[in-house]
């Protein structure tokens, strides 16, 4: 009897610490959310991009035009990267809001042959054949294939499109294609993402 | 007649300027930054907002992606495995459309996040070769901070827009000293019935 008394009692204390504990932080105002509800962000991207990247030969740059490519051929433009009446990019990405942010580039998988890259038939081009460039200003020069990124697959935290970028400000994109040699004939497809994240903050 | 090629022009203009806005596609987000607290055995409720800053409706998926719910496990400084946290945090609506900015919209999504301080996980290890996955039950003693994301990415399209707003979840759990000293409690009163018992036979015995 004794014995299943003190057993009885070391339960009831150990509730009653629990139950000190969870009560404390309650009291402490857990449950509340800390947010800084004055911080916001949006992006906006342009149609061309938002249509999606397709790359052409030199004729189709001159054209806007998508043509198809040689294997083996190397920095072959997007078709949006020279406006042919201007000679600017159209693939460009609008920040906006009242904090600063990060922009991260990437793609979801190699180019495939193949929806998904499923099949044994698949045929894949490595997604650091694409290459992209960023830049402030948008001129002919600028964003320039010097300064080219290879894709990765998901996003790349080592070479953010931009880094602390303030509000208001219109990154400009261009992009370029090396098609390896003995590439078979076919339509090759990816998609390429974008993430915004506060700024100084990891993409992935 | 003049006035008549004025009023074209301007509606010419007016719709160049709308088809291009139309075209855009954006996505916004607040806050941008969130910590939530979430008492032991309790679950919380916390907001974030979307909204659509083009004239053009878009179509989200909305998701929470843990930073830090994966760690590696070592035994005598040799890798062995990785542990990963399933956390019980989900966040509805997953999928929603964003009309357009015109609608005056946000769109609130909500995050909900269970603290039941025995936190399920799964241990990866590889024996001989073999990847074996061990479910565990892991008690959480006084916080455990989780990093994560909630993230709101467009579904269709050629190019994939993605918006993040960083969470910091605190979860709470037992406190350690109390966790102590009920063990303490626990030994004393072992101690203590035996010795009962002793002195009980010890007495039985003598008489």
């Amino acid at each position: 009897m004794r014995c299943k008394l003190v057993w009885i009692a070391f339960f009831i204390i150990v509730f009653i610490c629990l139950n000190l504990e969870i009560n404390a932080q309650t009291e402490e105002g857990f449950g509340i959310i800390n947010v800084s509800l004055s911080r916001y962000y949006y992006i906006v991207i342009s149609d061309k991009l938002w249509a999606g990247i397709f790359y052409t030969n030199e004729t189709g740059v001159a054209q806007n035009v998508q043509y198809p490519l040689l294997a083996g051929s190397g920095n072959n433009s997007a078709v949006w990267n020279y406006n042919k009446s201007n000679g600017k990019t159209e693939y460009w990405i609008y920040y906006g809001g009242n904090t600063n942010s990060d922009i991260c580039h990437g793609a979801t998988h190699h180019l495939c042959s193949r929806p998904g890259c499923i099949g044994l038939d698949n045929v894949l081009i490595n997604i650091s054949n694409a290459k992209w460039s960023a830049s402030l200003t948008n001129d002919f020069n600028n964003p320039s294939l010097s300064n080219t990124v290879p894709f990765i697959i998901g996003f790349d935290n080592l070479h953010k499109v931009y880094t602390n970028l303030s509000p208001g400000t219109t990154v400009y994109l261009r992009y370029w294609l090396d098609v390896p040699p003995a590439s078979a004939a076919n339509t090759y497809s990816t998609t390429y993402q974008i993430r915004v994240v506060p700024a100084g903050e990891d993409c992935v | 007649m003049r006035i008549v090629y004025k009023k074209i022009v301007v509606c010419i203009s007016f719709v160049l300027f709308i088809t291009a806005a139309y075209a855009q596609v954006g996505i916004g987000i607040w806050p941008n930054k969130l910590e939530v607290d979430i008492p032991a055995f309790k679950t919380v409720f916390s907001e974030i907002h979307l909204f659509n800053p083009t004239e053009r409706s878009v179509d989200v998926q909305v998701g929470f992606y843990c930073k830090n719910c994966v760690a590696g496990v070592n035994l005598f400084g040799k890798s062995i495995g990785k542990l990963t946290y399933n956390l019980d945090v989900s966040v509805y609506p997953s999928m929603l459309r964003l009309e357009p900015s015109s609608s005056n919209k946000t769109y609130t999504v909500v995050l909900k996040a269970c603290n039941p301080v025995f936190q399920s996980a799964s241990l990866q290890i590889e024996f001989f070769g073999k990847k074996l996955t061990l479910p565990l039950l892991l008690t959480i003693f006084d916080k455990k901070s989780f990093n994560g994301m909630i993230v709101a990415e467009t579904v269709d399209g050629s190019f994939n827009v993605q918006i993040a707003s960083l969470i910091r979840m605190n979860f709470y759990g037992i406190n350690t000293f109390l966790f102590m000293v009920a063990i303490c409690l626990m030994a004393l009163i072992i101690v203590f019935v035996y010795r009962e018992r002793i002195r009980k036979e010890f007495i039985k015995y003598k008489l």
